[in-house]
This record gives C-alpha cells, structure tokens and sequence, in this order.
C-alpha cells in the first residue's frame, strides 16, 4: 500500500481537490484505493455526497476503528473513509497520550488495511502540529500542492524546516504549483525561479472554472467529462506522482 | 483483510420487472438512475473440461475484443485478441489478460461453448443526498437457437455499496417477499444459463469417475469401469481427429491403455478368442498414436530445449523443430486415417455391445469384484516391490521401464476400483506412487528423446549440408543435457524406491485388500 499525503500548513491552496482527484485517478487506473478525510471540515466527503456513521468520531479513529467506518464512493474501486466534525480535536487527543507513541498512532491505524487498498490517499487539514507529525511519519510521500505566491512557499519551507527538526527524509516531499493562472506574471516568475528544485514535479494543476465547479456537481472533475483539460491534467500530475513514489 | 466483502444477490427475474417503482417502495427521499444500456453479442470460450469455469473464471469475445470476468461477474480485464477461433493462450498479445489464462488455459485450446446475446441495464439507488447507495443490474441472456438452446433468460443482480448495507438489506427483503427465485451466492454467474441452454459441463472432464456399488459382481465391475472408459475414449475422439490440442490425444491415449489394462485384468472373464482379438485391436490403436504423441512432447518442450542450449545453436534447433512438425503433420495424416477407419469404429462397437451384453454370473459363481480387485492390488504390490528391490545402480534402463510399468498397471487398478476401497488410504497410496511415477518416467522419457534424437534426420534437407550441421550440433548438445538430466533422476531413483517401499505403504495396502475382504488378517502385503 502506498499511503500518499496531500498536505499543506495553508489552506485554500486546492489540496481537497487534490486528494479528490487523485483518489479518483488512481482508482480508475485500476489501484484498489481509499481516500481518508482527515480535515473535519469534510469538504472530501461533500465531494462524494457521504456523511459518517454517527458513532463515528476522533477517538474511534484514533483507536484504529475504521474499518466498519469506511465507505464505497459511486466509483468502484474508490472508497472513503468520511471526516467527522470531532476531527478538529485530533490533536487535543493526540496530545493525550505518551510522548513516545503519539507520533506514531496513524502509522498504526492505518497498517492493517495493507492488503485491502493498493494506494491510501490522505487528505489533510492546514496546520503544522502533531497530526503534521503524524501525517510524515504515516505516508510515503507528502503531495503538497503550492500556490506560485509568496505565502504559499513560505508554507513549504516551514515544512521542510519540520522536516529537518524531526530528521525526516525531506525526499519524501512532492511538491507542484497549483492554481496557476499564467495571465499573471508573479506566477510565471516564482514557476521559473523554484521549478528546477527537485522536489518539485513537473506537472502542474492550473485554476479551472472546471475544478471549482466540483462543490455544486459534486464529483470529481474526471467523472464529469473525462477528456476535459482538468481531467487530463490530473491524469498526468497522477501518473508523475505515482512514478516518483516508486522510485 | 480487514474490509468486508461488498454483499451481492443474483435473482431469477421476470422480463418485464420494474425497477424504478423501487424508489417509492423504499420512500424517505430515495430516487432511481438508470445509466446508458449495453447490448453484447458474446461468444464465451472455454477449455474442453471447462478450466476457466471451475476456478471461477469466464472469457467472453464480440469479434476481436476479449473480455474476462471473474465468477460473479465482475470485469478482470479486456482487450483485443486473436482471430483464430479456438485460441490458445499463446495466441494474445503479452499482458494481463495472457497472464491471466496462463494458469487455467495451460496447453488446451480455448474452444467456443456458447453464444448468446446479453442485454444489461444498469440501475443506481440514490439517497437523498444523490449518492449511490445500491447499484442494481438486470441482465437478459438471449441463446438463440443452434448446438445449445433457444433460451430467454432474465436475472437481476444486486450489488451492495460498502457502509450502506441497510439499502442492500431492505431491497433483497422486498425481492424476496416479491417471490423472485434467489441464486446461491458464489454460484457462477454462467452455470445458471448453461443450465437452461442445456450444456451439461460435468460430462466435459477427461476423465469419467468410476464408482461401484460395494457389493457388484466382477463382470459388473467390468462392465461400468468399461462403458466408463469407453465414454473417455468416444469424448475424445473428435477433439483428436480434428487436431484441437494435444491434449485430446494424450488423454484418448490414457483411455486406451486404461482399455488394455482392464483387458488384462479381466483376461479370465473374457473368452479366448474373443480376448485375443479385443487384446490385439486395442494394441494397434494404441500404437498407431504413438509417434504423432512423442513428436507433440518434442514440440511441447521447444522452449525448454532452447533454454537449455547456447544462443549459436538456436537455428540449429529451429530446424530440428520444422522438421519434426513436418514429421508430426504426415504421422497425424495417417493416426487420423486409422482413428476414422471402420476398423476402429467397429472395435469400439464391438466392445461396447461386448460389455453391455456381458452375462450375468449364476450366484454360486458369481465372485465380489472387490474381493477379485483386493485380490489384484496384493498382487501386483508384492510384484512391484519385488521387481523394484531387484534393481541396483548397474540395472539397465530396460528393468526402470518395466517396474514403470508395473507402478502404472497398479494405478490403473487403484483407479478403477477406488470406490470398493477405503478412500483416505487409496487417496494416500496414489500420492505416494506418484513420486515414483515421476522418477521413473522422466527417466524413460530422457531414454526415449535421447534415442530419438540421436537417430532423428531432418525430412528434405539434403541438399542443405549446412543446415542438417546445424541441426546435428543442437541435437548433440541437447543429448548431453539429456543425459545429464537422466544421470540426476536415475541417482535420486533408490531413495524414490525406498521411500515408496516403506512400511507405511505396506500397511496401507494391507488396509486396502483387508477392506476389499481379502484375509487373513495381518498377512503383510508385498511379503516376498
């Protein structure tokens, strides 16, 4: 199983639609997949019109119930485990338990559905506290998607600088430009200036009246018109993404 | 696993079954969607014995565009694929749906069994929220009329969504109180069609289990292992004669000598002249089949031959394969001719009316046919051991071959009369000899190419001093590797021998023959 996470400390940088659609992506191209909403928010699971169970919450997920929590999108192959409001306290819960183990409790969690999803695609709130940690230590890879303006780069640096403080492989990180409109001359610049760094993939997602259109249809861009420059676009940014993440 | 299986129920539906009035059975906000219909002509292929339905599995074709779908008819993989139309599996393109036949296919050739034309439409649940909770399927299966059918046959298919199974639950409830005739679960989603269309899939394997009533007389017992084989024999046949795959002759072959087997197991019960003559036909059928048999082993191991040679002498070998598949072509041209002459047909009636008409002993002669076979199995254990502890590291490979023998008349019999006999101890003992089996005939077919391979002269090729060199060089490197191979099989034979010749077994065969009624008891079968 391959656990990929798409993260960023700052919001509105398009990391649901992210997750969303590569969840989507990669069940179509026949990977087993399960896309977790970990933001309680529950913008993913709107996507896909699911509500949680009601006896759904924080501390059951924490103690690794989720298997009867997990829930089949209209797509095959595709399933997700809904976000419950009480997630926003998923770091007082963390915070809880002993300083050895509480890094280490979503590794935990999701270890055992190893032989039921060939991809895990977690879909992450903004912020830099313990689930952050959580979140690193968990995934093989960190999918960041990040804005060509100034404060959505300061994000990742603050991440690469968690990184350096928790002696994480910063390889792990996937970085892309997201949201690009190239009628401004700040995103054309700041593509130029960063995209030779590694960590940076070559794809990128740029703003489509499409993909913001996903909160009134309600599914994923590829499901709506499979061909459309969205839907192509995601398809590469999978494809380079899943290649990076088997190296 | 930790994640549940998504339920799933097939129904028997009427063709004029409404769906979308489920919404309002179901109230609370609940809608019906139907997606775009799917009209397919298929074809469906399978292996003679029906492989790829026994392990779950079903190959449909429209035209050239194969598709594979696992037992509940789920989509394993699709693509395009060859035109012949009895492919094998070498036949597709490299990929996941020729990986995926490798396995069950193996060296049959993938036959059409039936064709139907399927109409699907294909309905969603929606909740209040839009989401599918419930993905429904109604599929009406058309066989026109032809070798199989006609049939019209309507079924609905239920598949849950996982975390919804309260949907899943209450739409079964009300198919069941509709009185809809529900399918076993894990039923094949073919088997209830091939049953209306009247193919009976059990009568395809290669071979018909034989199984006696515990007290039948010996000429009974002759009579059913007989007509048994004999039906093995007829099956076949056409398979053999019209060259579908090599396994049809390889298993017509077994049937013949399993004929022969029986013929001299029963030679007391079949009158002289006409034993002689069953005896003398059977041999000739038999080894009219031999040479188109060994040249398809040659051709079957092409690509082990090649891996065990160096690359210089592939051409060489090249040509030695286009010779023998000339050779193959003119000794099947003759088999074939013998295999549809009168001569053969009016044997095969011959012993057919033979057995059927095999009298009734008078009950104070009549014997107990497991009693006689009990009587066999001692016999031909002690003789096998006996002719396998006379064997020593100088033996020639003239004595393995006739202990192979022996191993192989002995599994016939084990076979034939398996039902009359304890069966944990006939299954084990047969499990046991196969190691055996193995050993010693591996070794007679390193004999057999060995020989062959040396005396072999490719058809035509005269005039090609370079090519018949060419041919000579791979044949020589092939028999060193032969030989080396053989050396290795003869050296494990003594420990093969002694682990078969075992106490163990011994004691199993005792249980066998004290089972069939043969005393007294504690007498130690293959005492010498």
């Amino acid at each position: 199983m391959n656990t990929l996470a798409i993260y960023s400390s700052k919001g509105g940088v398009g990391k649901t639609a992210t997750a969303v659609n590569l969840a989507y992506t990669a069940a179509i191209s026949g990977q087993r997949t399960l896309l977790c909403d970990m933001d309680s928010q529950g913008a993913a699971s709107y996507y896909f019109r699911i509500k949680p169970k009601k006896k759904f919450n924080s501390e059951k997920l924490l103690e690794g119930e989720i298997a009867r929590n997990i829930r089949g999108t209209d797509f095959p192959g595709l399933d997700l485990l809904p976000a419950h409001f009480s997630f926003r306290n998923l770091d007082l819960v963390l915070n809880r338990l002993a300083e050895k183990k509480r890094r280490q409790v979503l590794t935990g969690v999701f270890a055992p559905l190893k032989d039921d999803y060939d991809v895990l695609v977690l879909d992450c709130p903004p912020n830099l506290t313990l689930l952050s940690e959580n979140i690193i230590e968990a995934a093989d890879n960190l999918v960041c998607p990040v804005i060509p303006t100034t404060l959505s780069l300061i994000a990742l640096e603050q991440l690469l600088k968690l990184f350096g403080k928790l002696d994480a492989d910063k390889g792990k990180i996937l970085a892309f430009f997201s949201m690009v409109e190239r009628r401004k001359s700040m995103h054309l610049a700041m593509m130029e200036k960063y995209s030779k760094y590694p960590l940076f993939l070559k794809t990128s997602i740029p703003f489509l009246a499409e993909i913001e259109k996903m909160g009134i249809l309600r599914q994923p861009v590829g499901a709506t018109a499979r061909l459309s420059p969205a839907a192509r676009q995601y398809d590469k940014l999978w494809q380079e993404v899943w290649e990076r993440s088997r190296r | 696993m930790m994640i549940e299986k998504v339920p799933s129920s097939t129904f028997v539906a009427p063709t004029g079954i409404e769906i979308a009035s489920l919404a309002e059975r179901l109230g609370d906000g609940y809608a019906v969607g139907e997606l775009e219909p799917e009209e397919v002509r298929e074809e469906y292929l399978d292996t003679f014995e029906w492989r790829l339905l026994i392990s779950g599995r079903a190959l449909a074709r429209s035209g050239r565009r194969y598709r594979l779908f696992s037992a509940d008819g789920t989509l394993l993989g699709e693509g395009r694929g060859p035109r012949k139309k009895r492919p094998f599996w070498w036949n597709f393109q490299e990929g996941p749906l020729r990986d995926d036949l490798i396995e069950d296919a193996d060296i049959r050739a993938l036959c059409p069994k039936l064709q139907l034309v399927r109409h699907r439409r294909f309905f969603q649940l929606l909740n209040e929220d839009e989401k599918t909770v419930l993905r429904l399927r109604l599929e009406r299966t058309i066989i026109p009329a032809g070798a199989s059918g006609p049939a019209d046959i309507c079924h609905l298919h239920l598949t849950g969504i996982r975390g919804y199974d309260q949907e899943f639950q209450t739409v079964l409830q009300l198919m069941r109180e509709d009185g809809l005739e529900e399918i076993p679960n894990g039923t094949h989603f073919l088997v209830p069609i091939l049953a209306r269309a009247g193919i009976d899939v059990d009568s395809h394997g290669s071979k018909t289990a034989i199984l006696l009533p515990r007290d039948i007389s010996i000429r009974g017992g002759l009579r059913q292992a007989g007509l048994a084989v004999l039906s093995d024999i007829r099956r076949n046949l056409p398979g053999t004669v019209d060259d579908i795959d090599t396994e049809f002759l390889h298993d017509l072959r077994i049937s013949l000598r399993r004929t022969r087997s029986l013929l001299s197991i029963f030679a007391k019960k079949i009158p002289g002249e006409q034993g002689r003559h069953f005896r003398a036909e059977f041999r000739w059928i038999t080894q009219t089949t031999g040479n188109v048999r060994d040249s398809d082993v040659y051709l079957l191991q092409e690509d082990d031959y090649r891996k065990m040679l160096p690359t210089v002498l592939h051409p060489g070998l090249t040509g030695f394969v286009r010779g023998m598949r000339e050779y193959r072509n003119r000794e099947f041209r003759s088999m074939r001719k013998s295999l549809k002459s009168q001569r053969f047909t009016r044997l095969l009636g011959q012993w057919q009316h033979f057995l059927e008409n095999l009298p009734e002993e008078a009950a104070e002669e009549a014997g107990l046919c497991r009693v006689f076979a009990a009587r066999a199995v001692k016999k031909r254990f002690r003789k096998l051991i006996a002719r396998g502890e006379d064997l020593g590291p100088d033996s020639p490979p003239a004595a393995l071959h006739a202990l192979r023998i022996e191993v192989k008349k002995l599994r016939y019999l084990l076979e034939f009369f398996h039902s009359l006999f304890p069966p944990e101890e006939v299954e084990l003992l047969i499990k046991h000899m196969k190691k055996l089996q193995n050993n010693l005939g591996e070794f007679n077919d390193l004999s057999v190419q060995q020989v062959m391979l040396g005396t072999f002269r490719s058809p035509g090729r005269n005039g090609e001093p370079q090519q018949a060199l060419a041919v000579a060089a791979a044949l020589g490197g092939l028999m060193t590797r032969l030989f080396e191979r053989q050396q290795q099989v003869r050296g494990e034979f003594e420990a093969i021998f002694a682990d078969f010749a075992c106490a163990e077994n011994r004691e199993l065969v005792q249980t066998i023959v004290r089972a069939g009624g043969v005393g007294p008891p504690g007498e130690a079968a293959g005492r010498r």
